[in-house]
């Protein structure tokens, strides 16, 4: 072959390659337009909301917005004693115009998050603000109310005069020096330790329940199979609320449970078997039993039962057989079943919310409170970013133990 | 690529008609929210219906919760759920102070301040009723003498059995410190101070072990005629119905040392349609209308000229009669705006452990 004629094979092999790739690209771009309005949808219904949601975390502009003078001055305060003049002369311009705008009640609804009480008093002072001589700001203030004399208030606002802070991140964990956290210092930790801790519990009684289930629904005949899979799909196509519900009807004071039990005469006063940690441990064990149950089931039924007898044959007594050989091959299942379980227990709200008592709430319970009932958005974004960054560390973790168990098994 | 166009044009409407969906269907209808139960029966029957046929105005019924982040939301995104709703003082406090209920024209409304009892009118909310917080007790599980106090209420030696309480600060801290020797004229100066608080709590503390706890007034008096306590905090009109119920005539409200308040018409900043609700409200607050509203529900009229209009049978079971009224004493609005929030997080810390 000549040297031109092997440069034309090349360059032609080099086009064909090109025209290949330009190909899959264009097959691959026609594919990306299918799915282009599932793409938008998702974006404009799911994930802008969150996204604009979430960093409601670490916005705090209201002080800043209403108060912008002293949000300004004040922050070159070095916080002992109290501001100079000019401070509270700028606060005195702030406070009229605000007034007159009538945009006090936002910085003030912010304010009360840091002092209880601070709310009333700029709303007090807005109102009296116009009947005291201008010329001395902190002579009027402090007539107005003897409070504006006191340097916490005035650290209040210093500490809410920057756009974005972390306040709402500091009373989620229980590090804000704010006197109304004082008490429910690191409450929304230990809730966080609680919605851990009941999720940990769940997921296992899903897998002692759910693998030997599994493993049973797996191993049976093709006709009974068929059937009992339908027991599992059943629960898991009723909806959520029907299925708590249900646990309502069975479990309260004269449901079910407790007439059958007296009736029966195995115990004579009902027993409390609702609002309390064991009816909402019931429920969500039920509720998240068949996701643990379907992604076992599949794999185990893709286990050679040949594995099984090669490991008898070689002399492994069953129940070593089954922890060296069954078990191993099944953690692809089980991984996907406690990875299921675990993200959706995490969030749990209606469950505990109606079966549970006070001490049995998850942190949705508390997100959903703070959003709805007192319209504090700034801690539940907080919470919702903690809630998102712990499901995010179960799924790093799980992630890292199965890939530790391909390498062991590799 | 006609048909991806297309694609994107019924995904776009799609979105659009989620979004659309939430708006108010007739642009002339009202829609009011009230918690329901028997109150909302009431202003269906001797408000809405009548206000309908005189007007044509159509009035829809929707649920209020007491969420101020709900209302909130509606005001500062200008979606409405409801023009009107029939709330708390506090709520309405709030939503002054932070300025996302509209303040309310009375000259409109042809009526003045004198027009309703001293004190329970505010800008943002128009009084209709005043009710209260009382305990009530079961003759057939509570001996004689009856308990008359909240020492009582808590004394579970003397009167055994369950307690039932609202589950919140609000309406529970108050009677926590009366239980411990506070006298009612100084139960909110008390409480305002750090170690009131504490006081409230520890008090809280000693009953807790008999406390069953209740979230709606429906639960409150079914506990109580369930037979699961012994006694039960409740709104007094919710206990009067129960009591005036088939064969629950053991059920005894106390008419000392209760909390009074008034509850009053909202309406959030920038709603539509304020022509109706106007003439709605003008109609609502006549006093024949709110005499009747309040005999059906045992609640006090807030409105001066409906006072005269109620049967004095009826009058002494009401918190606003003479002689009960020296007996009770009123909730502090500006207390809890200021601290609803902080001793519910305290208040729920507490439950919790």
């Amino acid at each position: 072959m000549t040297v031109t004629a092997k440069a034309m094979f090349n360059d032609l092999n080099r086009s064909a390659a090109v025209s290949y790739r330009r190909e899959m690209r264009r097959r691959e771009a026609r594919r990306g337009v299918l799915v282009a309005p599932l793409f938008l949808y998702l974006t404009l219904i799911f994930l802008i909301p969150i996204v604009i949601m979430l960093t409601r975390s670490i916005e705090d502009p209201e002080v800043s917005l209403v108060l912008p003078k002293t949000a300004d001055l004040i922050q070159r305060w070095d916080g002992t004693d109290l501001p100079s003049e000019e401070v509270f002369t700028a606060f005195a311009a702030d406070i009229r115009q605000a007034v007159t705008d009538r945009s006090l009640g936002q910085a003030g609804s912010r304010l009360n998050y840091a002092i209880p009480g601070f709310q009333s008093l700029l709303s007090k002072t807005g109102q009296k603000i116009s009947d005291v001589p201008t010329d001395d700001a902190a002579e009027a203030l402090s007539q107005i109310d003897h409070r504006w004399t006191d340097n916490r208030y005035w650290l209040a606002l210093r500490n809410a005069s920057s756009t974005y802070s972390l306040f709402y991140f500091r009373i989620a964990l229980g590090l804000s020096n704010t006197e109304s956290a004082s008490e429910g210092r690191g409450f929304y930790l230990d809730v966080l330790v609680r919605t851990l801790w009941m999720t940990l519990v769940v997921t296992s009684f899903c897998v002692i329940l759910g693998y030997p289930l599994a493993y049973f629904l797996a191993h049976v005949s093709d006709a009974l199979r068929n059937k009992l899979i339908l027991l599992v799909l059943l629960p898991f196509w009723t909806s959520l609320l029907v299925r708590t519900t249900a646990w309502f009807v069975l479990l309260q004071k004269h449901g079910l449970v407790n007439d059958m039990g007296i009736f029966l005469g195995l115990w004579s006063q009902p027993l409390d078997l609702i609002y309390n940690r064991f009816a909402v441990y019931v429920a969500m064990t039920h509720v998240m039993l068949p996701f643990m149950v379907l992604p076992l089931y599949s794999v185990m039924l893709k286990i050679p039962s040949t594995y099984m007898n090669a490991a008898a044959t070689l002399g492994a007594h069953p129940f070593r057989a089954f922890r060296e050989v069954y078990l191993p091959l099944s953690f692809p299942g089980l991984g996907a079943g406690i990875l299921l379980v675990f993200i959706v227990t995490l969030g749990f709200y209606i469950t505990p919310a109606l079966l549970g008592g006070p001490a049995d709430q998850m942190l949705s319970y508390y997100i959903a409170q703070n959003a709805s009932n007192f319209g504090n958005w700034g801690l539940a974004a907080a919470l919702s970013v903690l809630l998102l960054a712990v499901v995010g560390v179960g799924i790093v973790l799980l992630g890292r133990l199965r890939a530790a168990n391909i390498m062991r098994e590799a | 690529m006609r048909s991806i166009s297309n694609n994107l044009y019924w995904a776009l409407s799609l979105v659009a008609l989620l979004a659309g969906s939430t708006v108010v269907a007739n642009a002339d209808d009202l829609t009011i929210a009230t918690y329901g139960g028997t109150f909302e029966e009431a202003l269906r029957k001797e408000v809405y219906e009548p206000f309908t046929k005189e007007t044509g105005i159509n009035v829809l019924a929707d649920a209020f919760s007491g969420d101020v982040g709900k209302i909130r939301a509606m005001a500062s995104t200008g979606t409405y759920n409801w023009q009107l709703a029939e709330s708390e003082s506090v709520i309405a406090a709030i939503g002054c102070q932070q300025d996302f209920l509209e303040r309310f024209d009375l000259g409109r409304l042809k009526l003045t301040k004198d027009d309703f009892v001293p004190g329970s009118l505010i800008e943002c909310g128009i009084p209709d009723v005043i009710y209260s917080v009382n305990f009530a007790y079961d003759t057939n599980q509570v001996a004689e003498p009856a308990p008359k106090s909240w020492a009582d209420f808590w004394n579970v030696e003397k009167w055994p059995g369950k307690r039932a309480m609202r589950k919140s600060p609000n309406g529970t801290l108050e009677f926590a410190l009366l239980a411990d020797g506070v006298p009612m004229d100084k139960v909110y100066e008390v409480l305002s101070t750090p170690d009131g608080v504490d006081r409230a709590f520890a008090s809280l503390s000693k009953l807790k072990p008999n406390i069953v706890w209740w979230e709606t007034g429906a639960q409150s008096v079914q506990l109580i005629a369930d037979k699961e306590v012994a006694m039960t905090v409740g709104w007094n009109g919710r206990l009067y119905s129960a009591a005036h119920g088939e064969d629950q005539k053991q059920i005894k409200t106390v008419w000392n040392q209760f909390r009074w308040e008034t509850s009053m018409w909202i309406m959030p900043k920038g709603a539509p349609n304020v022509d109706n609700t106007y003439k709605f409200l003008q109609y609502a607050t006549k006093p024949e209308l709110i005499a009747e509203v309040s005999k059906r529900v045992a609640n006090g009229p807030a409105v001066v000229a409906a006072g005269k209009l109620i049967p004095s049978g009826l009058s002494a079971e009401l918190p606003t009669s003479a002689e009960n009224l020296k007996n009770g004493f009123p909730m502090d609005v500006q207390f809890w705006v200021d601290h609803q929030e902080d001793l519910t997080q305290r208040f729920n810390n507490w439950v919790a452990q």
